[in-house]
């Protein structure tokens, strides 16, 4: 990019011959510049009138980027109220010491993303400060019920002692399972730890995850990794390969 | 554990942007600390699932009063419904203009494209001769007429006639019609002449119960001089002969021009609504022509026409309308039987035209089996 600028402007101001060919290129160099900085530097110029205290700057950056701040907000909470408060607050805290947060954006990424990135974290702040740090059960409806139901009595008959020493069983075995599992997860190296807990265990999709890690093979990538866990696994001598298998489909969602 | 990953970081690491040394420590960081990794989760199905901030936030965040606009919805709204009105009326107009030509104007024009069957077609001079046919093979003049009164009614006619009849729109629509007609030139004036003569002598048949009127004005261009036993076949004649030539003077631009012309006065509420009569016209039925100081236009109620099944080809009306519209006079034209004669008279006293400032107008009715 550098280098092309370099030339462009080597083009534009360099003494070369003042003919008619090289007057259109240098016209034409010159209206791609014009483009160039009209459509890449916008977020740019866009910031910078802000924390100079333009109004009218304020007003359009608050109409083009308050859709990345509310889907940070509608994640956590439903009321209407409460959305536009976390709203509001998310804007007083992008103006608080004269944009302090904003002038220490530096342009690693789009604006837009490390706005949905404050936003949720000063969206999460204000709720946990109103509602605690589990403030997410707030979502979750809770119904009185009168007595327990039906269905609970007729489990409770079919309860003998052979199930409970069963279940018991079950669920000693299933607890070795998971910390074996773990142990041979732990033993993977950073990128393949990551891709197996972004998709098994934070549900997001393969694709995107490839896409984050920018892993043009990622369905390679993650059998090669469920191979080396299963081969940690059957290391240990407690389990036989029949349950190894059906933990592991059990943990994948897909 | 070490510090949580900067924001900033996070989102260059969900747009790709980082690399190297960088990436490698995001990357690291990320899988061994749930926080980090849930918040990186979040963010990425947020980015996912792009959501629209309703209108009441941007007022509430720009404090715009709730009437107020946000420069981007309702500013524009203002400036484009006129704009759009103004170019629906523009398509509506335009749609006016055009059925008016196709539908109003344009069966005047087709019209008279063709030869009129049955119809004195001949120009006004030599309708008004006693032998047209003749005078046009021997190209002389026509002989003298046995009376004397005729013979100065026709002198005098055509004398009028063949000074209007040069008039710069007549001679372009005798251009026009030229190459259709002059085929069939010989066989209409032999076919014309029959009918004339057919039509004198069944108007001097039936002299005794028409009342031939004093001298009026026709459609301002000639005089009716003659009166008494010769009037009414002069007269009949001259209505067809002098129709003949209003068909013949009308090329399609002007009748299209008043056709659209009647559609406007009609949209605009100055007038009947013209449509009724041409739809009327199209449907089964006789078809009326009004023609005179009044149009199709003025008639109020143009329906009534549909129920004047009595009213035959060949005949004719003229009414005298007053200041209000209200038909003062009948005089029947042509031959008419009794009970016809009786029914014309009752009907054209129950017409009501569209009032005017004159004292006084005229309108004549003809019959017509082809709708226009």
């Amino acid at each position: 990019m550098q280098a092309i600028m370099g030339n462009t402007f080597a083009i534009l101001c360099g003494p070369g011959r003042n003919d008619a060919r090289t007057l259109d290129i240098r016209g034409a160099f010159l209206v791609i510049i014009v483009f160039m900085k009209w459509f890449g530097g916008s977020d740019a110029d866009l910031l910078r009138a802000v924390l100079e205290d333009d109004t009218a700057a304020w007003q359009k950056f608050i109409l083009g980027y308050s859709n990345f701040i509310y889907g940070a907000i509608v994640r956590y909470t439903d009321d209407y109220d409460e959305k536009m408060a976390v709203y509001l607050h998310v804007l007083e805290k992008l103006r608080e010491d004269r944009f302090e947060r904003l002038r220490s954006f530096a342009f690693k990424s789009k604006l837009s993303t490390w706005l949905t990135v404050v936003s949720r974290r000063l969206a999460l702040d204000f709720l946990r400060s109103r509602y605690g740090r589990d403030f997410s059960l707030k979502k979750v409806r809770v119904v009185s019920i009168d007595g327990e139901p039906a269905y609970l009595h007729l489990l409770a008959d079919t309860v003998t002692p052979e199930t409970k020493l069963a279940a018991a069983e079950r669920r000693e075995n299933r607890q070795h399972l998971e910390s074996s599992m773990r142990q041979a997860i732990d033993k993977l190296d950073d990128r393949e730890r990551l891709a197996v807990q972004l998709v098994y265990f934070q549900g997001l999709k393969i694709k995107e995850v490839g896409r984050l890690l920018k892993m043009p093979s990622a369905y390679k990538f993650l059998a090669r990794t469920l191979k080396k866990i299963r081969g940690e696994m059957e290391r240990a001598p407690r389990f036989i390969r029949a349950e190894i298998e059906d933990a592991l489909e059990g943990e994948s969602h897909e | 554990m070490s510090e949580h990953i900067a924001g900033e970081d996070l989102a260059a690491f969900v747009d790709g942007t980082l690399q190297g040394k960088e990436k490698a420590g995001i990357e690291s960081h990320l899988s061994r600390c749930p926080e980090c990794l849930e918040a990186l989760t979040e963010i990425v199905e947020i980015r996912s699932r792009p959501v629209k901030i309703p209108s009441d936030f941007l007022r509430s965040a720009l404090k715009v009063p709730d009437e107020g606009t946000l420069g981007e919805k309702e500013a524009p709204a203002r400036t484009a419904l006129p704009m759009r009105l103004a170019f629906g009326i523009a398509a509506v107009f335009l749609v006016v203009v055009v059925l008016g030509y196709f539908i109003l104007g344009g069966g005047r024009s087709r019209r008279a494209r063709f030869p009129l069957e049955g119809r004195d077609d001949r120009p006004l001079a030599e309708a008004l001769s006693p032998e047209p046919a003749k005078a046009e093979e021997s190209g002389r003049a026509p002989a003298a007429l046995p009376e004397p009164a005729r013979a100065k009614k026709a002198k005098s006619g055509a004398g009028e006639i063949m000074s209007t009849a040069k008039s710069a729109p007549v001679a372009q629509a005798e251009a026009v019609l030229k190459p259709a007609a002059a085929p069939q030139d010989k066989a209409t004036l032999r076919m014309a002449d029959e009918v004339a003569k057919d039509r004198r002598q069944e108007a001097e048949a039936a002299v005794g119960g028409v009342q031939a009127p004093a001298e009026k004005d026709r459609l301002g261009e000639t005089k009716l001089a003659a009166s008494g036993a010769a009037g009414v076949p002069a007269r009949v004649e001259e209505y067809q002969s002098a129709d003949a030539k209003m068909l013949r003077s009308r090329p399609a631009g002007p009748a299209a021009a008043d056709g659209a012309l009647q559609l406007f006065l009609a949209a605009t509420g100055r007038a009947a609504a013209p449509l009724g009569l041409r739809i009327a016209a199209l449907a089964p039925g006789p078809f009326i022509r009004i023609e005179g100081d009044v149009s199709p236009a003025d008639l109020r109620d143009p329906g009534v026409l549909r129920e004047w099944t009595w009213f035959r080809r060949g005949t004719a009306l003229e009414l005298a309308i007053g200041p209000d519209g209200s038909v003062t006079a009948v005089s029947l034209i042509g031959t008419w039987d009794r009970r016809a004669g009786a029914l014309a008279e009752e009907a054209s006293g129950k017409l009501l035209f569209s009032p005017s400032r004159k004292s006084s107008r005229r309108a004549v009715l003809t019959a017509d089996d082809v709708p226009l």
